[in-house]
Parts: structure tokens; C-alpha cells; sequence
């Protein structure tokens, strides 16, 4: 009932067109030349406070609505019923909507309301607006539906469909159509209990063979209603859903299967992840061939990532022989886990665990990395921050156990969520604990980085050397190096307290930012990088900010902020005590660029 | 009862010569015996069932009923009338002496009819425009030149009160039997009175065509002779309130005079009265009608300043002690003058005063002398008579700028909310749908039977108590008390904080002084400045809207009345403080 009100300011626009066209007449649009024209009739007479009025009830109705004022919005719905008495036909008409739409709100929900006046209500409703007659018809089905008359509601929607106002127009007949249909689903519950009754029944009974027969023609005359609407693009879902079901008791497989390939992959329909799905339930009931059923849950991947069928998939990619279906496998599970809604999916969790480890056994190292790559710098916060660690054991500790292998092969075993886990009390597991450790030591994808600031990493692996109180070292950015020149030079604090990286712009000489002026190109877009850490940050050496663009990552890793400067190919600078000399880089006396 | 009523016809039937004679639904007779129905029909005799006597007249005139409706036959001029004869009747009930309605209302109206040739002349407007229609019929209707001896008649003074019964006696719209042309006949189809058509479309050189709201301006105009107690403001509250038949006056027709077609675009109104449009018609009609002179407003009158502006002091709430103060601003600008408080329509500019308008500005500008309302000085004002008034408890209270503006803005938000909500509830159709020709008519009446069974449904469902109960009518709408915590008093309230003794006289104690306005408007469009809001303080703007909702007025009217009034009172002074130097202040 609530989405009706979504519509309510449709009418008005569409009868602004009809006036519009109507004016400039060769069917070009001019919107301000309808202003004027309305400003020079209007002009000499007075305005009219009729509008005035309807238009503050109008909003003291909505208001309320929005405050379940019932008692209220039918009061002032009483005197906004004079709209239909406007002398404007065109306000006329869509006020008939809108009190339909307001007055059956205000009905649906006054707990003095019962059904004996929102049906006179919508009796007299569809005798005044006769163009939205299907429509009302439709809704006041709903509403009886909604409240258990379904016999009433049966009634309502068999004379609806007899019913002819002129031509028939085509909204109209996707309206009747439409009407048919839950006709047609109205029949299907009736049809639903007799089977039910049907499966109680002993099936050697004499009962149950004619009850059978009956059932299966009742399923007949039910699916002609159906056949319609169905060959009309949109979301039928339910109709759909009980026509297949009627269709495969009576067997009439071929059928089943023709009505949801169309409905899935006719181009005419709206994309419909449902589509997929009763297409792939219905394959599998058939025991179709894996390959059918694989293409069918591809598509589904491409729409959803994250849907509930994608660990069907994974495993049945993982049973495939071909080696791009074992590495789909792996995306597939790694796609699903990058939504919020499967965080705390444990079955998704060990899955990826076990498949980790079967893959990096297999030695394909290259597929694990080619995932890893875009979701290193988000997951760590997203998934295996210290606070998920906690919350984790705290609530499930078998999914803490998993993700603490995936954390650690994935980040190493230096990563804090591993650590916290570790550090728990784990009486009675100790096995699985050394189980663990083990493999994240085998397995472990993270090697010495390739290349990542060769300035800054020694210092900090000395450093660990020395002293083991310094925690383990971070990549937070890393830049490739694609030319063998203008290299990232310097790492410096400057005074306030940023720490500014120079990258240089790996570009070519000669050409500024070509093919090779890769800092320009490939998303660090800029040449000085300072990052900062906030007092809030918990990371004692937190520089964990994205390299990418904020949006990607997750919005809990805002403690970091991260400030890029313009500057030309800079590899070099000094720090002035003085006053800054660039606006957006304090206290550099000099930048050199190269 | 029928057939009782039947026994007055003594004829034998022409088919079975019983005497028993029935009514038929058209008022015919039939015969019970044999069911044969007879030509003749039942004579109106009984005139007291007609609820006005004017139509008395009409009944009398025609007997012969249009085609397509079954009505009396009507003329405008006779809707307006009636219209009229309800508001004074209406304005009767206020409270308003009875001359109002019969000698200057009916005597305004006469003049009217006269002055725009519609009855009580030589030439009616009606039968020379149908001149050539009715060339042949007009040998019955000889005697219609003894119209203007009507007005001299001492006896019609007293008629109007007796409904409009001297307009029964007009000979002028008498109808014209039998249009024959077919256009006429069409005519006849799109209005249901006589001449709707012809006077929607009537258009001459100076004459003012009469309108709903022309109505108001001539009950206005009589109450201003009269001298009454009811400003144009208030009139139109009363409209609003509903005391007044005003918007939907024609639903009190008789159910004979049928309203349709042309007729809905004369009395259909879908628009409150404007105080400006209805000010303007005023001067309009008044100069129209040539009338003498107004009485003179005196300073006894209620519409002069000095009362007007006690009346609004105890509304707004206001210290009585302000009286003083308006007082002297009323002489110093040469207000209080009763030249230039009466209404002279003959004069050369004819214009009267908006003495409700003038009334309240005249407080607006002692408010800005006494506390100079820059959002500074009177908060500082205020802070001065907290602190006294914390002191001296006993002593008569000083006025607090402060708890009166909470008290106020508290109290006049409830009201316009109110307001605004009883406006969003206004029922704008009458009981009477209005159809453009008969066709529509059977849709407009199925129509409005189904807007009422909806909104029957849906008043069930409402608050069981109705909340739109009938104010009785007033003419304050705030009601402060002295006892009442949620609606303090501050009458009794002394202006002491505010003045200082200076030698015998008394000086407000703030010495400057700014301008509403400080150029004025020279070109011709008539307005005298513009009133942008963000430009002024915020406690001017607070007590502006608050007159002007008092008012139901823009408040740029209010704002134009100010600077008026300051143009007045500064005059003198500007050019003193040119002298000195020492521009913009004032010292009394």
C-alpha cells in the first residue's frame, strides 16, 4: 500500500506534456513558452485560492500520514474531497488518483476502518475515476487478499477482467493482463492446498486418482491465466514461479523449461537475478549436465556476486577439470566475501580456507596474488582488523579460526588478526592451533616485497633486527617502476609532521607522461605523497592509507588522511625552517626535480 | 392531503364526469376515477411558502417556465440583490444599526441601478440592448418610464428590510416575453438568469459593473456613512469567519432561481477577499455612484486614530500608557484633521484613509520611538526592567519588551496555525453544484452526491468532536487577562523604563531614531516604497507580521502606511537637524 504514493506526481506531468505539445503543435517543446502563456491568462484574472486550499490540505494530509495521524488525515481528507469538484477536468482526473491513493492509505491503517468501508470506498472510487478502474480494482484485490478474503478478492478480480471502457488501450491491457495473473496466482494457492491435501491422501486410494485428475486439469484452466502476462517483458516473479510449478506437476517439462529460458534470457525483459535462479533450480532438478548448469550460474555471478548460489557455483567450479573454472572457483569466493552482508559467512570462510590451501599446494601462486592485488588495501581493514578480531572470537570462534589462517596466509603471519587470534586461550585445540601455524608458514603468500621504496624498508627490517618491540613492517604503497629513469628519490618528515614520499613519475625522457609516465597514469596521479597519522590511529606504525582512492576502501580507515601535491617530476627536496615557499607544501625550501 | 388540496376545482371530467381530482407531480390536475389529466393546473396561490418576497414579483410576472429548466426567470442585478440583502442582513446581526441596511445600503444600491442604467431610468440598459428583439411586445409595457419617481418615494426607505421589495416594483427588468430568436433560445441554455450572457459580455465607458466583491465594497461604503463600528479589516475577517455571506452567497437563492453556465462566472467566487481590491472597488463605486460628501469623522468617531489605536494597543497587548504617545504623533502629523479623515468622493483625488491600517502603523512608529526596535536597544531595554522589576514587586510593573514578545509570538504562532489550518479545511463548494449548461447538470449533481457520501465516510472516521466549531464574532481576536499565567496582561504595564523627566515633560529615554524608508517612490507606479524583509530588524519585522496578521493585511501595505506617517511626522524636523546637523534625531 505504501508504494502507491511514489506516483502520486505522475498524472501531473504527464498532462503538463499534453498541454505542452499541444501549444507549440509541431511537436517541438517549448517549456518556458508554456510559462509565459500561463502568465498572460492568468494575468488579468484573479488567482485562485480554490488550488490554494486543496494544495495546504494536500500537505497537512501528508503530514499526517507521515506522522500516522489517521484520525487527522481523514479530516482534513474530508474537506480535500472537493477537489473532485474542481472546475479544471485535468486537475479533476488526477485528483481522483491522488484521493484514491491517500484515502486507501488512510483506510489500510485507521483502526477504525474495517473492510466493509474501504470497500464501498473503492466501490465509489472506481465509479468516478473510470480510467483508473483496473487499477483500483487491482489494489482493492490486494487489500482483501491482505486481510484473508481471498474469495472476495477472486470476485473482485473476475469482474474486473470483464470489464471494457472503450477501445482498449494498451496500458490497459497490461493492466488486464495483470489482473488475470492474480487471478490466475489466486487459483494456484487453492490449487497449492488440494495438492497438499493430495500428498496426505494413501496413494493407492481410489480417492486419490480422481482427486489427481482433477488437479491436474484445475492446473490447466489456472496456467491460461498466467500465459499472457508472462509473454509481456517485466518482473513476474510469483507468476512465474507458481506457472512453473503448476506446469512441471503436470508434466509438461518442455513447457517449464521454454517459459523460464525466455524469462531469462529474452533481451526484452528487465535483467532479473530470479530469472537465473529458477532457471538453475529448475536444471537441477532436471539433473541437466554441469556444463548448463555452469553457464546459467555465470550469469548469476555477473548480476550478483554475492549471492547465496555463488558457493554452489564455487564448488561445482572446483569439481571442474578445466583450470580457468578453477580459478573462476577462486574469484567466485572471493567476490562473495567482498560484500558486507557475507563477512560472518563461515561456510564462505572455510571454503576459501580449504581452496587456499588446495590452490597454493597446486602451486598457482599467480592466481591467489591476481585476486589479492585489488583487495590488499582494503581487506585488512575491512575483514581482519584488530576490531573484527576481537568481535570474532567473541562470537564465533570457528569462524575466528578461519579467517585467522586466511589472514595470515594472505598478510602474513606478522598481520595483527592472526596475532590476536594466537594470543587467545585455546584449550582443547591446541592441535588445530599448530595445524595452523603451520600452514601459514607453508603457504603464506607474502615474500620479501619485490619493489617498495627501497629507501624506506631497510631501515625498518634493521630496526626489527635490533630491537623486537618494533612491530612488524606494513606495505602501504607500492609503485611500479616501469622505466629505468625519473625514480622515486627521497622520504622525508617535514615539519608538520607528514611524511612526504617523492615518487618521480617513472616516465621516459623525451616523452613527459607517456606510455611510461606511469605515476601520472596509473592512479597515484600525483608526485608527492605525504600521509599523516591522526592521534586516533591505533597502528603504532599505522601508514596504512590507500593508495587508491578513498572510495574503495571501507569508511573505517578514515584515521589516516592522505595529502598529494602537484609538483613536477620531483624526486628531491629540503626542509626549510622557514616559512613555506608552495602553498599545499609547507616548509620545503627547494623541490628538485629531475 | 393531495386530493384535499384538489377539491378546489369543481369541474366535471370531459371522460367519466367524476368530481374527484388528484395532482399530478407537474401540478396538474388528474381525474382519480379515469386517470384522464386535464390541461389546467394548480395555481401558485399560497405566497408564503417563498422565502423572499422579491420573488414574489417574479412569480408574478412569469408564469412561463424555460424549456430546459424549471425555474423563475431572473436577471443579475436581481442576483446581487439578493446577495446584498442577505450581508446586510448578515451585518444586522453583528450588531450594526438598522439604518445601515434601510436607508444607506438601499439607497447606495437604487442610486446604482440608476447610475448604470439597469432600472429607475428613462432608458434601461436591458431593453435597449433587446430593443429590436422585442420591438413588437413592447406596446404592454408602456408604463416603465415611472421608474425614477420610485427613488423619490419616502415609503421605499423602509421596503428593503421586507426582503427587496422595492426592486419587485421596479419596472425596469421586466421580462421580455417570448425571445423568438433562436439565439435568444440558445441564450437561454448557457445561463440560468435572464441576461447572464448579455452582462458577462456587457462592457461600457464608465460604468462599474457590479461583482461579488463589489458587494462587499458597497456594504463597506454604507457602514463607513454610517459611521459604524466595523473597519474594513474587520469586515473581512467577519467574511472569512463565515458571518457574512460572501463566497458561496448564491447557495441562499431560491431553489427557483437556477445558477448555471454563464451565471457561475458572475457569482461562483474562488478567491478570499483581497483588503486592497476590495479598498480600491470601494473608491471605485463611491466615485461611480457621485456621492456627496461622507459625514465628518470626528474624534469621537470610532474610525478615528485616536480610538482605533486604544482598540489595537488592547489587542496587541500593549501598555495603555502608549496611548499618550499616539496621541501626539496623530496631532503632530496632522492626522486626527477631519479633512483628511472623511471620505469625499467628489473631490479631485478622491481617497479615503485605511483608518485600520493607519491606525496600526501609528503604534508601529511609537514602538520605534520608545525602543527604537534596532534588535539592540530594546533587549537592552528590556534587561533594565527585568532587573527593576525584580526589585520593586509591588509597584506597579514596568513594560518589558522581552516577556511581552515571548508572550506574544507564542500566542500569535498558535493562531495563524489555527488559521492556516481552518483555510487548508475551508469547504470552497456550495451545496448547489454549478454546471455550465444543463447537460453537465446531471454529472454535477452525481458529482456532488458522491462527494458528500465520501465525505461522509470519512468524517465518521475523524475526531468525533468537531473542532471547527462557529466562533461568534468579535471584534478582537485575542483575549488578554491579568490572572491568566498562559495569557498575561500587560495593559497595567508604565512605560517609566522607557522615559525620563526632563524639566515637565516626559523624554524617551532612546534618542534616535532610524527611517522605514528613506527615499520614497516618486515614479508613477502608484507604490509608495517596497518592503524587502531581510533589510529591516528582526523585532520590526516580528511586529509588522504581527499587525498585519491582526490586519490579515501584506505587510508591505503596513510598512508603506509607516513610512507614510514618518515622511509626516519628520518633516519639520528634517529640515531643523539639516540646520544643526545633527540628522535622524529626534527629542520630544
Amino acid at each position: 500500500m505504501t508504494d502507491f504514493s511514489e506516483e502520486l506526481t505522475r498524472p501531473g506531468s504527464e498532462d503538463d506534456q499534453v498541454e505542452i505539445s499541444a501549444v507549440s503543435g509541431t511537436g517541438m517543446h517549448f517549456p518556458w513558452l508554456q510559462e509565459h502563456l500561463d502568465a498572460v491568462a492568468t494575468r488579468g484574472k484573479k488567482k485562485k485560492e480554490f488550488a490554494q486550499t486543496t494544495g495546504a490540505c494536500l500537505s497537512f494530509i501528508k503530514e499526517a500520514l507521515l506522522k500516522h495521524q489517521w484520525q487527522r488525515a481523514a479530516e482534513y481528507m474530508c474537506s480535500y474531497l472537493q477537489i473532485l469538484e474542481d472546475f479544471d477536468s485535468n486537475k479533476r482526473q488526477s485528483a481522483t488518483e491522488i484521493v484514491w491513493k491517500l484515502g486507501s492509505e488512510v483506510l489500510f491503517y485507521h483502526p477504525e476502518s474495517s473492510t466493509e468501508t474501504f470497500n464501498t470506498f473503492a466501490d465509489q472510487m472506481k465509479n468516478i475515476g473510470v480510467l483508473n478502474y483496473l487499477k483500483i480494482s487491482l489494489q482493492h484485490a490486494l487489500y482483501l487478499i491482505h486481510h484473508g478474503m481471498l474469495e472476495e478478492a477472486s470476485r473482485n478480480l473476475s469482474q474486473a477482467e470483464t470489464w471494457r471502457y472503450g477501445e482498449k488501450s494498451s496500458s490497459q491491457e497490461t493492466l488486464i493482463n495483470l489482473v488475470q495473473a492474480y487471478k490466475g496466482l489466486l487459483e494456484y494457492f487453492s490449487w497449492s492446498e488440494r495438492k497438499m491435501e493430495l500428498s496426505k491422501l494413501d496413494k493407492d486410494d481410489y480417492a486419490y486418482s480422481t482427486e489427481a485428475r482433477n488437479i491436474v486439469s484445475h492446473s490447466w484452466k489456472t496456467s491460461v491465466n498466467f500465459n499472457a502476462l508472462i509473454k509481456t517483458p517485466g518482473v513476474w516473479d510469483p507468476f512465474v514461479k507458481s506457472y512453473v510449478e503448476m506446469l512441471e506437476f503436470s508434466g509438461d517439462r518442455d513447457g517449464a523449461r521454454k517459459v523460464l529460458t525466455s524469462y531469462a534470457y529474452d533481451e526484452k525483459f528487465p535483467a532479473n537475478p530470479n530469472a537465473h535462479v529458477y532457471l538453475y533450480n529448475f536444471l537441477k532438478r532436471e539433473k541437466a549436465p554441469r556444463a548448463k548448469l555452469l553457464s546459467v550460474l555465470k550469469i548469476l555471478y555477473q548480476i550478483v556476486p554475492s549471492h547465496k548460489l555463488m558457493l554452489e557455483f564455487h564448488l561445482l567450479l572446483k569439481k571442474s577439470e578445466k583450470e580457468e573454472h578453477r580459478k573462476l572457483g577462486l574469484a567466485v569466493l572471493f567476490g562473495l566475501l567482498d560484500f558486507a552482508g557475507c563477512t560472518r559467512n563461515i561456510t564462505a570462510w572455510k571454503h576459501l580456507a580449504s581452496y587456499l590451501r588446495q590452490i597454493l599446494m597446486q602451486n598457482h601462486l599467480a592466481w591467489v596474488q591476481e585476486e589479492w592485488k585489488s583487495r590488499r588495501n582494503w581487506w585488512p581493514a575491512f575483514h581482519f582488523s584488530y576490531f573484527w578480531a576481537k568481535s570474532d572470537w567473541k562470537e564465533d570462534k570457528d569462524l575466528a579460526y578461519e579467517k585467522a589462517l586466511i589472514a595470515g596466509m594472505l598478510l602474513g603471519k606478522g598481520c595483527r588478526y592472526f596475532r590476536y587470534i594466537l594470543k587467545q586461550d585455546h584449550q582443547g585445540v591446541k592441535k588445530k592451533i599448530k595445524l595452523m601455524k603451520k600452514s601459514v608458514k607453508k603457504y603464506s603468500i607474502v615474500k620479501p616485497p619485490s619493489l617498495c621504496l627501497a629507501v624506506g624498508l631497510p631501515i625498518l627490517q634493521e630496526l626489527q633486527h635490533q630491537a623486537r618491540a618494533v612491530p612488524p613492517a606494513r606495505i602501504i604503497l607500492e609503485i611500479e617502476e616501469l622505466a629505468s629513469n625519473h625514480n622515486g628519490g627521497q622520504l622525508l618528515f617535514g615539519l608538520d609532521s607528514h611524511l612526504y614520499i617523492f615518487t618521480g613519475d617513472g616516465g621516459q625522457p623525451g616523452g613527459p607522461f607517456g606510455k611510461f609516465g606511469s605515476v601520472q597514469n596509473n592512479g597515484h596521479s600525483r608526485f608527492i605523497i605525504s600521509i599523516v597519522e591522526d592521534e586516533a590511529g591505533e597502528d603504532s606504525l599505522g601508514f596504512q592509507a590507500p593508495a587508491h582512492s578513498a572510495q574503495t576502501a571501507p569508511a573505517r580507515q578514515r584515521h589516516q588522511r592522505e595529502q598529494r601535491c602537484f609538483c613536477c617530476d620531483s624526486s628531491r627536496c629540503a626542509i626549510s625552517h622557514q616559512a613555506p615557499v608552495l602553498p599545499r607544501m609547507p616548509s620545503f625550501s627547494s623541490v628538485l626535480c629531475d | 392531503m393531495e386530493l384535499e388540496e384538489a377539491k378546489e376545482l369543481k369541474e366535471r371530467c370531459s371522460q367519466c364526469d367524476a368530481i374527484s381530482w388528484g395532482l399530478t407531480e407537474e401540478g396538474k390536475y388528474y381525474c382519480t376515477s379515469c386517470h384522464n389529466v386535464t390541461e389546467r393546473s394548480k395555481e401558485v396561490i399560497n405566497t408564503d411558502i417563498i422565502p423572499n418576497t422579491k420573488i414574489k414579483y417574479i412569480s408574478r410576472g412569469l408564469k412561463r417556465k424555460s424549456k430546459f429548466e424549471k425555474g423563475w426567470d431572473w436577471y443579475v442585478c436581481e442576483g446581487f440583490q439578493h446577495i446584498l440583502c442577505q450581508q446586510a442582513e448578515a451585518l444586522k446581526t453583528l450588531g450594526v444599526a438598522p439604518e445601515v441596511k434601510n436607508e444607506v445600503l438601499h439607497n447606495f444600491w437604487k442610486r446604482y441601478l440608476q447610475k448604470s442604467k439597469q432600472a429607475y431610468c428613462a432608458n434601461p440598459v436591458y431593453t435597449s440592448r433587446r430593443k429590436a428583439q422585442v420591438l413588437e411586445d413592447r406596446v404592454h409595457h408602456s408604463d416603465w418610464t415611472n421608474g425614477p419617481e420610485l427613488l423619490s418615494d419616502a415609503n421605499c426607505t423602509s421596503c428593503l428590510e421586507s426582503g427587496a421589495e422595492s426592486q419587485s416594483d421596479v419596472p425596469a427588468p421586466k421580462p421580455f416575453p417570448a425571445p423568438k430568436a433562436p439565439q435568444s433560445e440558445a441564450a437561454s441554455v448557457c445561463s440560468g438568469s435572464v441576461d447572464g450572457i448579455e452582462y458577462s459580455e456587457w462592457k461600457e465607458k464608465g460604468v462599474v459593473k457590479m461583482t461579488v466583491p463589489g458587494t462587499l465594497a458597497l456594504c463597506y461604503l454604507s457602514l463607513l456613512w454610517q459611521r459604524e463600528t466595523v473597519t474594513l479589516s474587520d469586515l473581512l475577517r467577519f467574511v472569512e469567519e463565515d458571518h457574512i455571506p460572501y463566497i458561496k452567497a448564491f447557495q441562499s437563492f431560491p431553489e427557483e432561481m437556477k445558477l448555471y453556465g454563464r451565471d457561475k462566472g458572475i457569482f461562483a467566487i474562488e478567491s478570499w477577499p483581497d483588503y486592497e481590491e476590495i479598498y480600491k472597488h470601494t473608491i471605485e463605486i463611491a466615485t461611480f455612484l457621485d456621492l456627496p460628501r461622507f459625514p465628518d469623522i470626528t474624534e469621537d468617531c470610532f474610525l478615528h486614530p485616536n480610538v482605533l489605536c486604544v482598540k489595537y494597543l488592547m489587542e496587541a497587548n500593549l501598555p495603555d500608557e502608549m496611548h499618550g504617545l499616539t496621541h501626539q504623533v496623530t496631532k503632530m502629523t496632522g492626522m486626527g484633521d477631519v479633512d483628511s479623515l472623511t471620505f469625499d468622493p467628489i473631490a479631485k483625488a478622491a481617497r479615503t484613509v485605511k483608518y485600520d491600517v493607519q491606525a496600526a502603523a501609528l503604534i508601529v512608529v511609537v514602538l520605534k520611538l520608545l525602543f527604537l526596535l534596532d534588535d539592540k536597544a530594546e533587549w537592552s531595554l528590556s534587561d533594565l526592567a527585568e532587573v527593576h522589576n525584580e526589585k520593586n514587586k509591588t509597584d506597579k510593573p514596568w513594560f518589558n519588551f522581552r516577556t511581552w514578545y515571548q508572550v506574544m509570538k507564542k500566542s500569535v504562532d498558535e493562531k495563524k496555525l489555527k488559521w492556516e489550518e481552518a483555510r487548508a479545511k475551508y469547504m470552497w463548494k456550495s451545496k448547489k453544484p454549478l454546471y455550465f449548461s444543463h447537460i453537465d447538470k446531471s454529472v454535477a449533481y452525481k458529482r456532488r452526491e458522491m462527494v458528500v457520501n465520501l465525505q461522509k465516510q470519512f468524517s465518521a472516521l475523524a475526531n468525533s468532536t468537531p473542532t471547527v466549531e462557529k466562533k461568534s464574532p468579535s471584534s478582537f481576536q485575542f483575549r488578554w487577562a491579568k490572572d491568566d499565567p498562559a495569557r498575561p496582561c500587560f495593559h497595567g504595564h508604565s512605560l517609566q523604563g522607557v522615559l525620563l523627566k526632563k524639566g515637565p515633560a516626559l523624554v524617551t529615554k532612546n534618542s534616535l531614531y532610524w527611517l522605514s524608508t528613506q527615499k520614497f517612490c516618486r515614479s508613477y507606479c502608484k507604490h509608495v516604497t517596497t518592503y524587502e524583509e531581510s533589510n529591516f530588524s528582526l523585532s520590526y519585522q516580528f511586529i509588522l507580521n504581527l499587525f498585519s496578521f491582526l490586519l490579515r493585511i501584506k505587510a508591505a501595505l503596513l510598512h508603506d502606511e509607516v513610512s507614510l506617517i514618518e515622511k509626516k511626522l519628520f518633516k519639520k524636523k528634517y529640515s531643523e537637524a539639516k540646520k544643526n546637523s545633527r540628522s535622524r534625531k529626534v527629542k520630544r
